[in-house]
């Protein structure tokens, strides 16, 4: 693969080399205020030939035509400039002058764009500087510290994973995910090439993102794919090649400390000591020799990616295409396995005529993922328990069976088999947009995608050297998933001037979402001679492995926007949107979702002048909107279903079907987010410094919830509208750009807190999860910790025997963790002593980026972090002897309390049921994970044209990039702060987060 | 202008061309059930799989003097370090009162589905009776009073829900239980909920009820009716399902509806991970071969070697050290559980016993990857109909020889005792309640939760499981004679014979009361 691109790469070559042939050579200079303009464009007239310029400003452009007679140079921001040629001058020193009026970017918005000054919602833009160079494999970890309000959670690296995305926090229990919109059709950011994002604009209030309605309450981010630009076609290769390793290990303590503190922890629990003096001797000079945890990872893995791609513009067409490759080594020991991700993506658009233009979109994703033939999680979890004085591989090579597990998670990967995944993304949309009159564009778009994934996995038996292997028999499962998602819609833009400085502006269209997917799958087991895993060899299916259906949604809008604006100065907008859902009953399913907003931009006014020269812009805006949201897993949950199933129960051997009733509620319908955004949008300094801040008050109400409903009930819990949560915060983000001599140097921050609230739940409280308990209670946060609140150390029987203990632990010695007794009725029992402890959601995100460049060299500094947070972190990964284990311990462990270390911060070390009290759900396991994080470093040198151009490169980069180098957090466990979630992640039971140190390239011919 | 207006409203009307009335693919509406015979069939078999889950059929013996488990919840509750919160309590009240509404559902509908024969749907009803009864049985025996919910309840009605007396819902369980003994198929169908089922079951209700006339009567329908199948080890083998002594069993097939318990019972040699260990107290009440108990002088048991001449169901049902054993290849292999012994030893690692034993019983040794298997679970077999008889007529104070001799003698003949052993032993009521209540302990060791139930309603909780249980003997410490400490117990009788009413049931219903003590 590598070497075919490199193929490429060089027919390319060759072919940009054979286009210079006219012989008449223009060389200059851009200038502006003094300084070289770097990046500016050159265009020979009436050709598409063309250049930019270098760091310095200087440029070089062999003319195509002899009867050119003048150059273009433009540059975004600036006042374009022609130079004649006709004075037989080669050499120019050319000055562009600042366009305060186009100063202003155009924002992508939803069904159109829109001056940044004309802005009224809550908008923030996320550039392709910032993605520019990243060691990412995904567009996610991209955007993660780049735009306030925009949370990303990346918990683990593990190749094919994705992070999570909220948008201003969570509102409500379903689908927190926002609307992703990639060159306007609703997708995902799962697949997208990070080369290919031209801009992301992310709209956070409801005058922003409720033209898309049904779907935007938790927000939308909109994703804008790269075009050409006019000129000569332009080859760009950008190739990058790293190096990842883990951010993190937990630490395990020696085998001799091991032995001893089993031993103490042994003699606590009324037990007799494992080991002999002898025992912990000779563990002592055998010292430390591994431990499984870490004997699951190679020391490094390596990553790479290259992508090629051509883009111009000429005779109306605008294309753009591109290739791209990313291959990411898992950093499991095993048969290579890893994630490989192939990228295309055509981008055409073309103009017919004055009234009509066409255009497309095409993208197609593959990906690859070969990974071991189990579950990561339980994987891991025995090589976590399992005490360190036990190898994973004995003296004769043989994988070992101690400890707890019935097999080696190190054989499993090894051994075990793998698991392929081929997942395929097929994205399009094509659009026709027409203009009858003048100002009046009629615009069509059909636009969706094809998502079809396969996975094949064969688990391979496993033969031990040991007795008691549970890994005896082989499985192959093949499952296969197809869906097909449309979304066609038409929009007509009208805008008139009926008088001077009043501009009006209508929208109005209509667009239907239609999802269906299909899906198979089947098991079978034995596969004789335990090679050549398919199908076809298995000596029996396995009915519970084995299954087929599908299931559908829709959903159909109209919706109109109404914009006034009064010399740029007032603004004024309305929005109107009317939704139908398919998930609810038809008594239920339409919603009509307004929304409003009114900006004014101060600057413009005539008191303001007096100022203009320090605060060169200023903008307040102000929003009100209600957004629906009906995105429940639960499709048909309107109606009572009967559902059979096979094999529920069998007679004399022979399996039978069954029948289930579903829980219905015929009543349910939308959510309703009502958002309220204030927001200040400033300049300084003609522009040289901006700040934004935004305040922001959400609530959504009729929260789709599945109430708890009483067991007696006996058909469990049927979705109902029942609650509401508020979400309240602020953000920030500051901008300044400045230059010493010839160094440019920009600093931008964001920052920005949301405060989630359940404001109503029907009186009613949900306590979910077992080892980690969360809550959902009115005037706390959205599943919000639950545990006892511990209270230091038991110092001796006379403390206990004054204090309350747990009803449900027998035995509690001096050592032991001390609860408060919050209902003082002198037994601490979870009903009534529990406390709300925080809550995993982050707060107080920020990003802070640096960059500077100088004469060719670029530097850029990433620095994320989250302020405050809480993850509670159980089992083995945090308890010494977890859940009578015969492990494991930890170095932190060794500061347990004992009769002459009272101080200690670990409680008295124990087994079995002794350990009852200390293992109870307590905020002693919540650990504080904020943290601040170097995310990303880049040093990159430029060569400068006159070097390029030798090789035949307009120009050409090389970088040196880091991501997640250094991590700073209270969190000592061992995983990385980012870890979130229950399950898997609570307990330590998940591949680490990567840091990622790479080289790249970029070459632009 | 406006003209453009209404076609784009038209066109986009067009656009509108995705449906928003889907129905699913794979199911069906409520409102087109219930038509045919096949419907009825399908819904009662889901009803089935109700009726115990292997899991808790397991389990729930580790509640009592019989084992130990390190599944918390359930060793909280036998070790009384339990709340209304644990896990065990709040699933035993939902998963009954799901099978309770399936049941309500059944008989709400069943009267309107028109194609079928009558003979099926009063068959079918009298099975859908049996189930709802047993549900209601394992309520009032764990929880005492429970609301009694026999229609389909809205949430709004569950919510108001009062508990139901004790003695009314009994008085409902024999309704039922006697209106399906009407009803019930006269079949051979293995798993089949039969007329004999529904005798034998109310039999065990009257006596849990100390009812003993009438557990007689029901009990004595069926003497003579069933017969001992002759090799209690086999009794638990796959090959010997649905033999003539199995009246009720849940039913199970390999791969297609498999249980794992094997996984917790078995050595880690053999892939387990031993999550259930007996305990001593267990084995200790295992008579000698003859018949004698071993705290018996003249029993000759010797404490050093202790697992020789004794009752054959020890070693049929526990894995004790020194055992031999057939592994999964077929050869011949001797269990070591002595403290430190490589691979199954006591404190070998945290996947051997807890012990020093494993459990014999159950063994399936075609189990699919060593520990999924489609065994059969046993629910009610002649035996437990004898032994319900024996108690009960010794309860009554009218336990002859004749009565021994066609009941205890046979259990005991059958396992495989001699001489004395077989003989009555005469002494009175109270001590023919001893022999007749530890042979109900061995006979039904691990059954469905069997022992767990019988100390309560016996009210010899705070007895038996009271104290430091143990393992076996490694004289590793000097205190409890060199037996292991295992678990400390702990029963109080003025709370502990009751569960607490689930708390999530409280919170959201204020009508429900509280047990006592809770």
């Amino acid at each position: 693969m590598i070497k075919l691109k490199l193929i490429i790469l060089f027919l390319l070559l060759g072919f940009s080399l054979n286009s210079f042939s006219q012989d008449r050579v223009i060389t200059g200079t851009v200038m502006s205020n003094n300084q070289p303009l770097p990046g500016a464009s050159i265009l020979e007239s009436d050709t598409s030939n063309g250049t930019v310029t270098d760091f310095d400003g200087k440029f070089q452009l062999r003319l195509v035509s002899s009867s050119s007679k003048s150059i273009i140079a433009s540059y975004l921001g600036y006042i374009q400039k022609e130079v004649s040629l006709l004075g037989n001058v080669d050499a120019f020193e050319i000055v562009l002058e600042e366009d305060l009026s186009k100063l202003d970017e155009v924002i992508v918005v939803g069904y159109g764009t829109k001056k940044k000054v004309n802005l009224i919602g809550a908008v923030s833009v996320i550039n392709e500087k910032s993605v520019k160079g990243k060691p990412v494999t995904n567009a996610y970890q991209a955007l993660q510290g780049e735009s306030p309000g925009l949370q990303i959670q990346q918990g683990t690296s593990e190749p094919g994973t994705l992070p999570q995305i909220n948008i201003r926090g969570i509102s409500t229990i379903n689908g927190n995910t926002p609307l992703i919109v990639v060159d306007g059709i609703v997708s995902s950011l799962n697949n997208v090439n990070p080369n290919n994002i031209k801009s992301i604009s992310v709209l956070k209030d409801a005058a922003s993102a409720s033209i898309y309605g049904s779907r935007a309450a938790n927000g939308v981010v909109l994703v804008t794919t790269k075009n050409g630009v006019e000129g000569k076609p332009k080859f760009v290769y950008n190739g990058s090649f790293g190096i990842q390793e883990p951010t993190n290990f937990p630490k395990f303590v020696e085998p001799w400390v091991y032995a001893t503190l089993r031993n103490e922890a042994l003699v606590n629990s009324g037990l007799a000591p494992a080991f002999s003096p002898e025992d912990i001797l000779a563990y002592k000079e055998q010292g430390y020799h591994g431990n499984f945890y870490e004997g699951l990872f190679k020391d490094y893995g390596k990553q790479s990616s290259h992508n090629l791609s051509m883009s111009g513009a000429d005779n109306g067409l605008n294309y753009f295409l591109s290739l791209g490759y990313l291959n990411q080594e898992s950093l499991f020991k095993g048969p290579d396995y890893g994630y490989k991700r192939y990228n295309m993506r055509i981008n055409l658009d073309k103009k017919i005529n004055d009234k009509l233009k066409a255009g497309g979109r095409m993208s197609f994703v593959r990906n690859d993922i070969k990974n071991h033939a189990w579950f990561t999680e339980w994987l891991i979890e025995p090589t976590m328990r399992i005490p360190t004085i036990y190898d994973d591989v004995d003296e004769n090579g043989d994988y070992t069976l101690v400890s707890g597990s019935n097999g080696n998670s190190l054989a499993r990967l090894e051994k075990g088999g793998e698991r392929n995944s081929q997942n395929d993304e097929f994205l399009w949309n094509v659009s026709l947009e027409y203009e009858p009159l003048n100002n009046l564009f009629i615009k069509g778009v059909f636009g969706g995608n094809i998502v079809s994934n396969k996975t094949h996995e064969f688990r391979k038996a496993i033969e031990y050297a040991y007795p008691g292997g549970g890994d005896n028999q082989n499985q192959v499962a093949d499952q296969y998933g197809r869906s097909l998602y449309l979304n066609p819609y038409l929009t007509a833009n009208y805008n008139i001037e009926p008088l001077e400085n009043h501009n009006l502006s209508f929208m109005i269209g209509g667009s239907s979402e239609s999802f269906r997917t299909d899906f198979f799958g089947v098991t079978g087991l034995d596969v004789a001679g335990n090679d050549f895993g398919v199908i076809d060899n298995t000596s029996e299916i396995l009915q519970s492995g084995t299954y087929g259906s599908g299931n559908e949604w829709a959903i159909k809008s109209v919706f109109y926007r109404i914009g006034y604006t009064y010399a740029d100065k007032y603004l004024l907008e309305g929005n109107v949107r009317y939704d139908g859902s398919s998930r609810f009953g038809s008594d239920y399913r339409w919603g009509t979702f307004p929304s409003i907003s009114l900006g004014w931009v101060l600057s413009k006014e005539k008191f303001f002048e007096t100022i203009s020269e320090v605060v060169s812009f200023a903008k307040i805006r102000a929003s009100w909107g209600q957004l629906g949201n009906q995105d429940i897993n639960d499709l048909y949950g309107y109606q009572s279903l009967v559902n059979t199933s096979s094999s529920v129960y069998s007679f004399g051997g022979v399996g039978v079907s069954g029948a289930y009733y579903s829980v219905s509620n015929q009543s349910r319908t939308w959510e309703t987010s009502t958002m309220k955004n204030l927001g200040i949008d400033l300049a300084f300094f003609k522009n040289k410094l901006n700040i934004t801040a935004e305040v922001f008050d959400n609530l959504t109400e009729d929260i789709l919830l599945q109430l708890p409903v009483p067991a007696t009930y006996g058909l469990g819990q049927p979705f109902q509208n029942a609650g509401s949560v508020r979400n309240r915060g602020w953000e920030l983000s500051v901008d300044y750009k400045m230059s010493t001599g010839k160094v440019n140097h920009s600093f931008s921050l964001n920052a920005s807190d949301n405060v989630n609230e359940i404001v109503d739940l029907k009186d009613k409280e949900f306590i979910n999860g077992g080892d980690v308990q969360t809550i959902l209670r009115e005037g706390f946060p959205i599943n919000s910790y639950y545990a006892l609140r511990s209270d230091g150390f038991f110092q001796s029987e006379e403390e206990i025997a004054n204090s309350a203990t747990p009803i449900f632990a027998t035995s509690v010695k001096p050592g032991d963790i001390k609860y408060v007794d919050k209902n003082g009725d002198g037994d601490i029992d979870y009903e009534g002593d529990r406390f709300i402890v925080g809550n995993p959601f982050p707060r107080y995100t920020f990003g802070f980026t640096y960059r500077l460049d100088w004469k060719g060299f670029d530097f850029s500094m990433l620095i994320q972090g989250v302020g405050k947070r809480s993850q509670w972190v159980r089992g083995e990964i945090t308890e010494a002897f977890h859940n009578s284990n015969e492990g494991p311990v930890f170095p932190r462990h060794i500061d347990r309390w004992t009769p002459v270390n009272t101080d200690a911060t670990y409680p008295r070390l124990t087994v079995g049921a002794e350990s009852v009290n200390n293992a109870a759900r307590s905020d002693f396991y919540i650990q504080d994970a904020k943290y601040v994080r170097l995310k990303n470093i880049q040093v990159g040198y430029t060569f400068p044209t006159s070097i390029a151009s030798k090789v035949g490169f307009d120009n050409a980069r090389i970088y040196l990039s880091g991501l997640n180098l250094i991590t700073l957090s209270p969190m000592n466990n061992g995983l990385d702060p980012e870890v979130f979630g229950g399950g898997a992640a609570a307990s330590g039971r998940v591949y680490p987060v990567s840091k990622v140190l790479s080289v790249g390239l970029d070459i632009n011919l | 202008m406006k003209k453009i207006i209404i076609a784009i409203l038209l066109i986009t009307t067009g656009f509108g061309c995705s449906n928003l009335d889907l129905a699913p693919l794979d199911a069906r509406s409520e409102l087109t059930f219930w038509k045919t015979d096949e419907d009825a069939n399908i819904f009662l078999n889901s009803m089935y799989a109700d009726i115990w889950n292997a899991d808790a059929y397991l389990y729930f013996n580790a509640l009592s003097d019989d084992a130990y488990t390190r599944r918390e919840d359930y060793r909280n509750i036998g070790n009384g370090n339990y709340d209304a919160s644990n896990g065990v309590v709040t699933g035993a009240w939902s998963s009954r009162y799901e099978g309770i509404r399936r049941a309500n559902i059944f008989m709400n509908n069943i009267d309107n589905v028109e194609d079928i024969s009558e003979s099926n749907r009063e068959s079918y009803k009298a099975q859908a009776r049996f189930i709802r009864a047993l549900h209601y049985f394992y309520l009032v025996e764990l929880y005492g009073d429970v609301p009694l919910v026999i229609d389909e309840i809205s949430i709004d009605e569950s919510l108001q829900l009062v508990r139901t007396d004790k003695s009314i819902v009994t008085d409902f369980i024999y309704t039922e239980l006697a209106t399906a003994i009407n009803n019930l198929p006269e079949t051979d169908e293995p798993g089949r909920i039969t007329k004999d089922a529904g005798i034998a079951f109310k039999s065990k209700v009257h006596l849990y009820n100390e009812d003993y006339q009438s557990t007689v009567n029901l009990a004595g329908e069926l003497i003579g009716e069933y017969s001992l199948f002759p090799d209690y080890e086999g009794l638990f083998q796959p090959q010997n399902e649905n033999n003539d002594e199995i009246i009720l069993s849940l039913q199970y097939i390999p791969i297609d509806r498999e249980h794992n318990n094997q996984y917790s019972l078995i050595p880690p040699s053999q892939s387990g991970y031993a999550n259930f260990s007996p305990l001593q107290e267990l084995v200790d009440s295992y008579l000698t071969i003859d018949g004698k108990e071993i705290t018996d002088a003249s029993s000759g048991y010797d404490e050093n070697n202790p697992y020789v001449n004794r009752d054959p169901r020890l070693e049929a049902t526990i894995l004790y050290n020194g055992h031999s054993w057939t592994d999964f290849d077929g050869s011949q292999i001797t269990i070591d559980t002595s403290p430190g012994a490589e691979p199954n030893g006591y404190n070998y690692s945290s996947n051997t016993t807890q012990t020093g034993y494993y459990v014999a019983k159950y063994f399936d040794i075609n189990a699919r990857n060593q520990t999924n298997s489609g065994l059969d679970l046993i629910l009610i077999r002649y035996a437990e109909v004898l032994l319900n008889y024996a108690e009960a007529k010794n309860e009554l104070g009218s336990f002859t020889e004749q009565d021994w001799d066609m009941t205890i003698k046979l259990i005991r003949e059958r396992a495989g005792l001699i001489g004395s052993a077989l003989d009555f032993p005469g002494g009175g009521q109270a001590s023919l309640r001893t022999i007749i209540r530890n042979e109900r302990r061995v006979e039904l060791a691990f059954e469905a939760g069997h022992r767990f139930f019988d100390i309560r309603r016996w009210r010899l909780s705070e007895t038996v499981n009271s104290g430091w249980l143990h393992g076996f003997k490694t004289d590793e410490s000097l205190e409890d004679d060199g037996y292991i400490r295992v678990d400390f117990r702990t029963f109080d009788p003025a709370k502990d014979y009751l569960w607490p009413i689930p708390q999530s049931e409280r919170d959201l219903n204020k009508n429900l009361t509280q047990n006592p003590n809770w």
